[in-house]
């Protein structure tokens, strides 16, 4: 998925890109789609996200990893998601660890909605659901 | 009587009973004008109710039954239609706003078969195996805001004479593997335009360029294609998008 793909849709809402061989993602992908607020990217084989992928989706509300590669979810990758209602990262095997701190962070920030994080099947993490369920609730 | 044609019979009568039920419904017709399009309309049925057997069954021609008859919705669903033979199939009839015609086995629109009908606002013909469109089909439709031709067999490009008031444009289901640059040209009006479930590949020959009047369309949807590259800028034009589904691809 190359930087400049989407280039010019300042108003897209929705970005559907499910179940597609996508194997990697490029920084400046989703770069001035700041009115995205859905971006459904599960089914796929993204293995690695970098730093600033989602850097300036400001008004994104639902993010789906599910079904990936994903090993880890690099810091910083969800810091500036300050709208973020959903986080789907289930079905995950290969994800070995979960940017609580992050996590943490967006919910302190103020008016932050509550944010439901999903994991089903992702066993890998789970060692860490106890902590992020603390998260979730102190969310609502 | 057979088996087959028995049953076929019975779909005939449903089918009757389904287009009455429709005329009952909508129409904007007096008594006389109905009663009229009632007759036509059972005689029609009736003519494919006939048939020697069920596997050679010639369907139903609409050639010139309805002319001067003033509907506002013409509906004729699953009658075995299978073709909708020029201009005096419609002709006359300006007070037509929506023509379905799903369901049928019209294999090729040709051209000024809806021609007069500067009123009609919506024309579906999904599921009725139409392959081919010649270039003036949609000649005449100068009010059309909708056009349903998903789940046909179409194979080329769309048409190239589509009406430019087009706001929704739906042609998923079927086998087109391009789009050239002009496919889509003037429809500037344009805000839905389904491609999913078609044969494209590789956008590469789009070039951005066959959306470039598009500048009002609001949701594209290109899932379940076999697209493998998205050129840099191929979306450029589409300021206005809201929704695009490129899911189910190859990217």
């Amino acid at each position: 998925m190359p930087s400049g793909t989407f280039v010019g849709l300042t108003q897209l809402q929705t970005l559907d890109l499910r179940s597609n061989g996508i194997g990697s993602i490029s920084s400046g992908a989703f770069a001035r789609l700041t009115r995205l607020q859905r971006l459904p990217l599960g089914g796929n084989h993204i293995a690695f996200i970098p730093p600033g992928a989602f850097a300036e989706l400001s008004e994104l509300q639902m993010l789906f990893l599910s079904d990936n590669d994903i090993d880890s979810i690099p810091y910083g990758t969800i810091a500036g998601l300050t709208a973020l209602q959903t986080l789907d990262l289930s079905s995950i095997s290969t994800l070995a660890c979960i940017p609580i701190q992050e996590v943490r962070r967006l919910q302190m920030g103020q008016g932050a909605p509550p944010l439901t994080i999903y994991m089903e099947n992702t066993t890998a993490a789970s060692s860490k659901a106890d902590r992020l369920g603390q998260v979730t609730r102190h969310a609502q | 009587m057979s088996d087959a044609k028995a049953l076929r019979c019975n779909d005939l009568e449903r089918s009757i009973k389904s287009v009455v039920h429709n005329l009952y419904g909508p129409l904007l017709l007096d008594t006389c004008e109905y009663c009229c399009v009632y007759i036509l309309r059972i005689q029609a049925a009736l003519d494919a109710w006939g048939l020697p057997s069920a596997a050679t069954c010639p369907g139903v021609h609409l050639v010139g039954r309805y002319a001067g008859a003033r509907l506002a919705r013409f509906t004729f669903q699953s009658c075995y239609l299978v073709s909708v033979s020029v201009a005096d199939s419609f002709q006359c009839d300006s007070h037509l706003i929506c023509i379905s015609l799903s369901n049928n086995s019209i294999a090729t629109m040709y051209g000024g078969t809806f021609s007069g009908l500067e009123g009609l606002e919506s024309l579906c013909l999904p599921h009725s195996n139409i392959a081919v469109i010649d270039g003036g089909a949609f000649d005449g439709l100068t009010s059309l805001t909708t056009l349903d031709l998903a789940s046909n067999d179409i194979f080329n490009n769309p048409p190239a004479a589509l009406p430019p008031s087009l706001q929704t444009l739906d042609l998923s289901l079927n086998n087109i593997p391009e789009l050239s640059k002009q496919a889509l040209a003037g429809l500037d009006q344009l805000k839905r335009l389904n491609l999913s479930k078609n044969d494209f590949d590789d956008t590469s020959t789009w070039g951005g360029q066959v959306f470039v009047d598009l500048g009002k369309l609001q949701t594209l949807d290109l899932s379940s294609n076999t697209i493998a590259i998205i050129p840099s800028g191929t979306f450029t034009y589409l300021t206005q998008l809201q929704t695009l589904d490129l899911s189910s691809n190859t990217i």
